[in-house]
């Protein structure tokens, strides 16, 4: 039998195991939007540790993290940076967040804003900034899905067809099964990647060059403008400080503010499991090693690779690996994809029906939760639609959404901390500094020192947020209490 | 140690975090020579921040729980 053929079995397999636990996992949970959106608040730790660490690292992390140790270097470490930087604010702000959501009864990032902050107008804002945002995500993974999958069947499963498969499953358990099928198949795909991704990253190195050490004194001796930061840009050119900097600052900052992670203060059981999750995220984080590693082992290898995301597949199917490897290499790779790629869908679908749909067109229950379940399908048409055209500017547009989704830190941080903002303040804020982030975006010569436009987003917000709030009338003090002492709050709620 | 001082601590920790991989701190660790464990110094500079914002959070927590 043809090599090809036996890993597709292997995916074969896997996607199957991957199916049967998804829909597993919908039992026993209840018939409510709460128990669809939130998965009833009740994720044990593993589980939310699982998640939280499956859904940041995703096909880009993947495959885009050792395409960008393969040609730009150095510059990648900037991915290293961000992560626990970002991750440890969630430690205050999470588990206030959750508190906050339960009493409420909250389930997504622009009802907890507008609950501080009531404007129908601030939630229709918040749900179309989120769903532009994640649109090109899910398109990225959706995309990943299939680019692995026609890589290492040797084009026998085009990439149409190899998406199509992968997220026609991930439609299926998430329709059944809702957040809770996230969960468990995160848990699962999360072991995986790890797992697959030390083994690579410590394989190749070895295989290829005898070692770690010797792979980066083979790099360092014929090109050590590669790992002297800040690195190269996609053109090969030294990328500037700038840049460099501002990417650090801007991610760290919209880390936790991406809906599809912010949303899961609400699914957290108790306070402690969020803590304890951001405790671990480090070492989640150092995933990312192996993964640069991969990318490294290529560059005296593979010289001069069209497109650098191709990389790993490229060195897998190259180096003569047993055909187990390159089954587990690829069942690891659409872990990765599929498991930030099922979170998102569900964010999106929920995001825009619970903030884009419901303040303004009461409805059920019931009917909530299968309108979620038509535009999670919507959502998946129009990436996977995306995934198999021609999607260039994609990873462009995805670069930009850190930059918009970092505009939600602003109001967050005003919700729980700074008693003086206003509704007007906040909605003001929030479109002056996506739009300067959109201006920055079109107008890159106009960004100093290679500025990310998310920070020039910034500058803006923050100024326009903190005047308005000052020229408009306070919230009353009984109100701003229940977010900024959710504890001392707690008898008023009660009444 | 108060509550309150020992969160100034871990505040001033990662404020430090941050200072120390970026512009311009991080421009010290610029060079890839020398191989520290076999990683050029940029990448290990990286990772040992990593571990040691692992360390911070991991003591943050245990005091927190032990409250």
């Amino acid at each position: 039998m043809a090599d090809w053929v036996w890993v597709s079995m292997m995916i074969a397999a896997y996607l199957a195991i991957t199916l049967i636990i998804g829909l597993r996992a919908g039992k026993g949970m209840s018939a409510t939007v709460d128990g669809f959106v939130a998965g009833d608040r009740n994720f044990n730790l593993l589980i939310m540790y699982f998640v939280t660490g499956a859904t940041v690292f995703s096909a880009f992390a993947f495959l885009g993290g050792p395409g960008w140790a393969y040609s730009r270097g150095a510059a990648a470490f900037y991915i290293l940076s961000y992560g626990v930087l970002g991750m440890a604010p969630w430690y205050v702000i999470g588990p206030k967040v959750a508190r906050i959501g339960r009493r409420l009864k909250l389930v997504t990032q622009a009802q907890f804003l507008t609950a501080r902050f009531p404007s129908k107008g601030l939630s229709a804002l918040i749900a179309l900034v989120s769903v532009i945002a994640l649109i090109p995500y899910i398109t990225l993974q959706i995309k990943g899905a299939g680019i692995v999958i026609e890589a290492v069947t040797q084009g026998h499963v085009p990439l149409w067809l190899g998406a199509l498969i992968s997220y026609g499953i991930v439609l299926i358990y998430v329709l059944t099964s809702g957040v809770a099928a996230v969960g468990w198949t995160n848990t699962f795909q999360g072991i995986f990647m790890i797992v697959i991704a030390w083994a690579l990253g410590l394989y190749l190195p070895s295989a290829l060059h005898g070692g770690i050490g010797p792979m980066f004194t083979e790099i360092i001796a014929a090109r050590p403008e590669l790992l002297t930061l800040p690195g190269l840009t996609s053109g090969g050119e030294p990328w500037q400080w700038g840049g460099y900097t501002s990417a650090i600052i801007i991610s760290a900052i919209g880390l936790t503010m991406w809906p599809h992670i912010f949303m899961k203060a609400f699914t957290a059981r108790d306070e402690r499991i969020i803590r304890r999750t951001v405790v671990l995220f480090p070492t989640f984080q150092l995933f990312l090693v192996p993964v640069f590693l991969i990318g490294f082992a290529g560059v005296m290898t593979v010289p001069n690779l069209d497109q650098p995301d191709f990389i790993l597949p490229h060195l897998i199917l190259n180096v003569e690996l047993p055909l187990i490897v390159v089954g587990l290499f690829c069942a690891g790779a659409l872990s990765a994809s599929m498991s930030t790629g099922d979170a998102l869908l569900h964010a999106t679908a929920s995001v825009a029906v619970e903030d884009g749909l419901r303040p303004f067109k009461p409805m059920s229950e019931s009917a909530q939760r299968a309108l979620i379940k038509v535009l999670i399908v919507v959502a998946g048409g129009i990436s996977y639609y995306f995934a198999v055209g021609e999607s260039q500017s994609l990873v462009v547009l995805l670069l930009t959404s850190y930059g918009v989704i970092a505009q939600l830190a602003p109001p967050v941080v005003a919700a729980l901390f700074w008693s003086r903002a206003t509704t007007q303040g906040v909605c003001a804020g929030l479109l002056a500094g996506s739009g300067a982030a959109l201006y920055g975006f079109f107008n890159p010569e106009m960004m100093p020192w290679g500025l990310h436009e998310g920070i020039f987003g910034l500058m803006v917000h923050i100024p326009v947020l903190l005047a308005i709030s000052y020229l408009t009338p306070a919230q009353a003090q009984s109100h701003v209490k229940l977010f900024i002492e959710p504890d001392l709050s707690h008898e008023v709620i009660k009444q | 140690m108060k509550r309150s001082t020992f969160h100034r601590l871990v505040m001033a920790f990662f404020g430090l975090y941050a200072l120390a991989v970026t512009w311009p701190v991080v421009t010290l660790f610029k060079d890839p020579l020398p191989l520290i464990f076999g990683f050029p110094l940029p990448l290990a500079w990286s990772i040992a921040w990593i571990l040691l914002g692992f360390v911070v959070l991991v003591i943050l927590n245990w005091f927190e729980e032990r409250r």
